[in-house]
């Protein structure tokens, strides 16, 4: 019998989706042995599969320093980087790779404490400016939907700050009212949005994987 | 093609005004150091939580799991210090750990931080192995969760400075999770409903949360079930048990760059739609 | 979420777990019957004929149940104690552990119910290695472990400990170390009592560590467990006094590495073991009996003027019946899933709302085209387990598809290998079936960090850079939605987003174009290629959507109904319910 492209990847998707399926209602050890066997599995692939990442990931930074593309200068700090962690990483204090350092602060961990975490906290903190710059953009009357989104957002955000409590006092002669307004905003209307679009996200996910469990979605194997 | 142009330059000044002006609201109360004119009350489910740690009998044992990294440290790391502030303010045993690696460092920062405080502020030395566990970082996230379960001390043989648990005096009568009297878990991913499903609902541990306030609203259905016995949302959460604690300090200080935060994004949007109506009156007049 | 009402288990009292007969108060002392434990027949003991042991249910083999009907007239201020023996014979001697457990709401109607796993630490947990005697310390230091020293000033310890223990009114309770380790016995070291200094204190717990360990390693070279040879053996039991001498030169220091690694390995072992030493416990026919108690005093209940015994056995079960409900709504959905597709095969025009998003797909592919500016692709943080990303995927073959036959270029920009792997062979695949692979440049599709900001970061520079025409914001996001949104609305280019993570659901509604919720992101490789069996599932969905629309309403009517006129419709509760 000549087996198509798909059908063993095919295959591999059906039997161990089953199982998966399956253990969710199987109590017994088996269960459970087969669920954390799975689970190791899946990081060995992901391990493999950190080479053809680095791999793709130099390979382009190469290919654009070479030809000089815009912003090549950027992938040159991508190699001098990665240098300098693997280096100060192999090196390790001159312990190697594979011994742990108690209690003492390597290069490496000061490339991270110093570099990569205040660098993810620089990229996160740009949320502020981008927040106060989209709700600039977007919270505009044009419609009613969007004069009720607009109303409801101006009183959550100002009824999560502790200036609403006096405001409140000076006008209504109670601190309670606007974060009494903004947790009835964030218990009716907003939760019975969320679960109506949580029930329909469970749904759609059912048979999105339905789909997938049984080979009639398959583009995710690259086609047909 | 011109006038797309121009309605980019005229969008790219309005963004950089906007930028610049989100940037002295929140930089400048930190630089002058403004005091905080404003009153606040504590929220009710940051209120449930602090009641139920407040309950708690010195000697008790509190797990606090500690599951956010440097981008949400902004707002976890004032909730992680309220709580060992407390802690310590009542003799409670803080049994620290966490699921993030790449958070490690500022765990031990944060119990640094607040041991030294407490010798200065309560007058006594905090040591670990003795007062406080901190436990540091195991992979195997509910794996791990469910090995503490059965065997506390087999999951975690030494704690983060090399210290046995098998004899450790902070640990004494605890060998599971099952001896914690309770649990509470400040998380930036979802590791909240992984504390829950493997932690608290199978080894019956009153858990409390804190998560970013974006995450807090998603809280709500643990707290209608009493699957968590309270809530911090964001840095007003951490705000409020500080002000319950009445020990203000960094989410406290925050809440003045936040209110003003808050206060001119409304304004910038009252401005928006101000321009949007009188735009409209105009046409209609033409 | 709906939680049952669960009975509080408080832990036995103090006193009340120990082996030993001497030490076991409650019944000797309290108890209002003669002390052979007979009964009391009282209208506040349960019933006998409802004390049932068995098999919990829907388990993994690690509990019995034990359950009981609330007697006609229960008492305030009584405690219920059920007591687990491995022979009726160890009641008469002691040797039973106890469970107390204090009335709460009944579990189903008037019936209380307790689970208890007979291996576990309160009750017969598997045997720990030998406590640390005096004795025990004459041998180890006429094996030369330990020095003549160390044994004078280890029995000078012990001593101070016994004589602190055996004071009136002493407060410490045993010893309740996790590691295999000492337990409560006479002659036995358990916790350092306060008084020793610390030093001693600290120095006794290593020395203890120390013994445990070198126990431990042994029984890994025995003839029935031969994962160390008697070479590694040496070599660790070596490695394990330097560590408990302190020494600490480098060579030293290499060892006491190796041995942790050998330690680290061994313990994995030894939980397997562990593991089926517990399963081999609870899997073991128990006994226990139930007592009414009230202050000190045990009521049994009994039949035939004796405390009535009921055994059980822990078994693992194969199916979890709690979750009836939940496999039957999941069967039947598949079922009305395949009924509706084979109904699409049959009917080609099945209807479809328009979807503003997937509507503009070709749009925003076109104007890119115009513009000669590439067409951007991001996945999100999620990896192939996540279906939000396997819905992207089938987007992307469909957009490169496109891209392909348009002559123009997508970039696909990922933080996840295998996601980078597989999207690379779907573009590749799609340039193929549209004609064109020599178009197709790997390099357009490549991992570009594997860090959430480092990707934010990466993915915003290469957009302000390279000023795609058109951007999709498809998959898995987090904290970086709003930032790439963002980035890309300055860059004036088409913006199509779609995530089923509702909580950036507002960033990406405020900031894009056009944005895909939820589930619409799952159907667009329906939508898109118009596929019969494809949208078959789509209508099965919705059908299962309209049920769930249904109930809801009918159900809240019927249960606020039911509130108003007292009816209990608990029955109805569970057939929903979540466990």
């Amino acid at each position: 019998m000549f087996l198509k492209r798909l059908t063993i990847p095919l295959i591999i998707v059906f039997v161990l989706g089953l199982l998966a399926f399956v253990q969710d209602y199987v109590p017994h050890p088996l269960a459970g042995e087969f669920r954390e066997e799975m689970t190791s599995w899946s990081r060995i692939i992901g391990g493999f599969a950190l080479f053809l990442g680095a791999y793709s990931l130099l390979h382009m930074h190469v290919t654009r320093i070479r030809r000089k593309t815009a912003g090549w200068g950027y992938s040159v700090f991508v190699f001098i980087g990665a240098a300098f962690m693997i280096v100060v990483g192999l090196h390790n204090e001159g312990l190697g790779p594979l011994q742990d350092i108690e209690g003492g602060t390597t290069w490496f961990d000061w490339g991270y404490d110093n570099i990569v975490v205040p660098c993810g906290g620089t990229i996160f903190s740009i949320l502020a400016f981008f927040m106060a710059s989209a709700a600039f953009r977007t919270f505009r009357a044009r419609n009613l939907g969007a004069a009720l989104l607009l109303i409801a957002a101006v009183i959550v955000m100002f009824g999560r700050v502790p200036i609403s409590e006096t405001v409140g006092q000076w006008v209504f002669g109670s601190s309670a009212v606007f974060p009494k307004l903004t947790d009835a905003i964030m218990d009716y209307p907003n939760l019975a949005a969320k679960r109506g679009i949580m029930l329909g996200i469970s749904l759609g996910a059912i048979s999105q994987s339905m789909r997938i469990l049984f080979g009639i979605e398959r583009s995710y194997l690259g086609g047909d | 093609m011109a006038q797309r142009q121009a309605e980019m330059r005229q969008f790219n000044t309005v963004r950089w005004t906007i930028y610049i002006l989100v940037a002295l609201v929140v930089v400048l109360p930190y630089v002058l150091r403004l005091p905080l004119p404003l009153k606040f009350t504590p929220s009710r489910d940051v209120r449930k939580l602090y009641d139920r740690m407040d309950s708690l009998k010195p000697g008790s044992h509190v797990l606090l799991s500690l599951d956010y990294d440097a981008a949400s440290q902004a707002e976890l790391q004032p909730m992680s210090r309220a709580l060992l502030e407390h802690c310590f303010k009542k003799g409670l045993i803080p049994i620290v750990m966490t699921h993030w690696q790449s958070g490690l460092g500022l765990d031990k920062q944060v119990i640094d931080e607040v041991a030294n405080k407490a010798k200065e502020a309560l007058g006594k030395e905090v040591k670990s192995g003795r007062d406080y566990v901190f436990l540091g970082f195991k992979p195997g996230y509910s794996n791990l969760v469910l090995n503490m379960g059965e065997n506390l001390k087999g999951a975690f043989d030494k704690d983060y400075f090399g210290q046995s648990t098998g004899d450790m005096p902070a640990l004494q009568g605890v060998t599971s999770l099952k001896d914690i009297d309770m649990g509470v878990d400040l998380a930036a991913g979802s590791d909240v409903g992984m504390w829950i499903a493997y932690g608290s609902d199978r080894f019956n541990f009153p858990l409390g949360a804190g998560t970013t306030a974006v995450q807090a609203p998603d809280m709500t259905p643990f707290l209608d079930s009493k699957q968590l016995v309270g809530l911090l949302g964001g840095l007003r959460g951490a705000a409020d048990y500080e002000t319950l604690l009445d020990m203000p300090d960094g989410g406290t200080t925050g809440m003045l760059a936040q209110s003003s935060t808050h206060v001119l994004v409304i304004l910038l949007i009252v401005a928006a739609n101000a321009r949007l109506l009188l735009g409209r009156s105009a046409r209609k007049r033409e | 979420m709906l939680r049952a009402w669960s009975l509080v288990a408080v832990i036995a009292l103090p006193g009340a777990t120990q082996a030993a007969p001497a030490s076991h108060p409650v019944s000797a002392a309290a108890s209002s019957a003669p002390a052979s434990g007979a009964v009391i027949s009282a209208p506040t003991v349960p019933d006998p004929a409802s004390f049932k042991a068995m098999d919990k249910p829907s388990d993994d083999g690690s509990a019995m149940r034990v359950e009981w009907a609330r007697p006609a007239r229960e008492a305030e201020g009584i405690a219920y104690v059920v007591e687990i023996a491995e022979s009726p014979n160890d009641f008469k001697s002691g040797k039973f552990k106890s469970k107390v457990v204090k009335p709460s709401p009944p579990d189903e109607g008037d019936l209380y119910r307790t689970d208890i796993s007979p291996a576990s630490d309160k009750f017969f947990p598997p045997p720990e290695s030998p406590p640390l005697t005096a004795e025990r310390l004459k041998e180890l230091a006429a094996e030369k472990v330990i020095t003549g020293g160390e044994l004078a000033r280890a029995q000078a310890i012990m001593e101070s400990m016994q004589r602190a223990q055996s004071k009136p009114g002493d407060q410490s309770r045993p010893a309740a170390e996790s590691k295999p380790g000492t337990q409560s016995s006479p002659g036995s070291a358990s916790e350092p009592s306060a008084e020793l200094p610390r030093e001693d204190k600290d120095w006794f717990g290593r020395l203890r560590e120390y013994v445990h360990n070198r126990d431990w390693l042994k029984s890994f070279a025995t003839a029935e467990n031969r994962a160390l040879t008697d070479g590694q053996l040496s070599r660790a039991l070596a490695a394990l006094e330097s560590e408990y001498r302190e020494r600490n030169t480098a060579g030293d220091r290499a060892e006491q590495d190796w041995l942790h690694r050998l330690m680290a390995f061994l313990k994995e072992k030894d939980q397997s073991e562990q593991k089926d030493r517990i399963a081999a416990i609870n899997s073991r026919t128990w006994y226990v009996r139930l007592a009414v108690m009230k202050g000190d005093k045990k009521f049994y209940v009994g039949e035939g003027g004796q405390p009535a015994i009921r055994s059980a056995r822990a078994k693992a079960n194969y199916f979890n019946w709690a979750k009836l409900n939940n496999l039957l709504f999941s069967l039947i959905f598949c079922a009305i899933v395949f009924a509706f597709i084979e109904v699409a095969k049959r009917r080609r025009n099945l209807f479809l709302r328009k979807i503003a998003g997937l509507e503009a797909v070709d749009e925003a592919i076109g104007r890119s085209t115009e513009m000669d500016r590439p067409v951007f692709f991001v996945h999100g943080l999620g990896g192939m387990g996540d279906l939000a990303t396997i819905a992207s995927v089938n987007i992307l073959a469909r957009v490169a598809r496109r891209t392909a036959e348009h002559d123009s270029r997508v970039r696909v920009m990922n933080v996840d290998p295998i996601v980078t792997a597989v999207s690379q062979e779907v573009v590749q695949q799609a340039y193929t079936e549209a004609g064109r692979p020599d178009a197709y440049n790997p390099d357009d599709v490549s991992l570009v960090a594997s860090d959430q900001f480092s990707y934010v970061a990466a993915v915003s520079g290469i957009m302000v850079r390279e000023q795609p025409g058109a951007i999709f914001l498809l998959g898995s996001f987090y904290a970086e939605s709003l930032l790439l949104a963002e980035t890309g609305a300055s860059t004036g280019a088409i913006q199509i987003a779609g995530t089923d993570a509702y909580t950036q659901l507002p960033f990406f509604i405020t900031t894009c174009d056009y944005t895909l919720i939820g589930e619409e992101l799952y159907a667009a490789s329906a939508y898109l290629s118009r596929e019969p069996r494809l949208l078959g599932s789509l209508r099965g969905q919705d059908v299962g959507k309209a049920f769930l629309m249904i109930v809801m309403i009918v159900g809240s009517l019927v249960l606020t109904v039911a509130a108003v006129f007292g009816a209990n419709l608990d029955w109805l509760r569970r057939i929903f319910s979540a466990n």
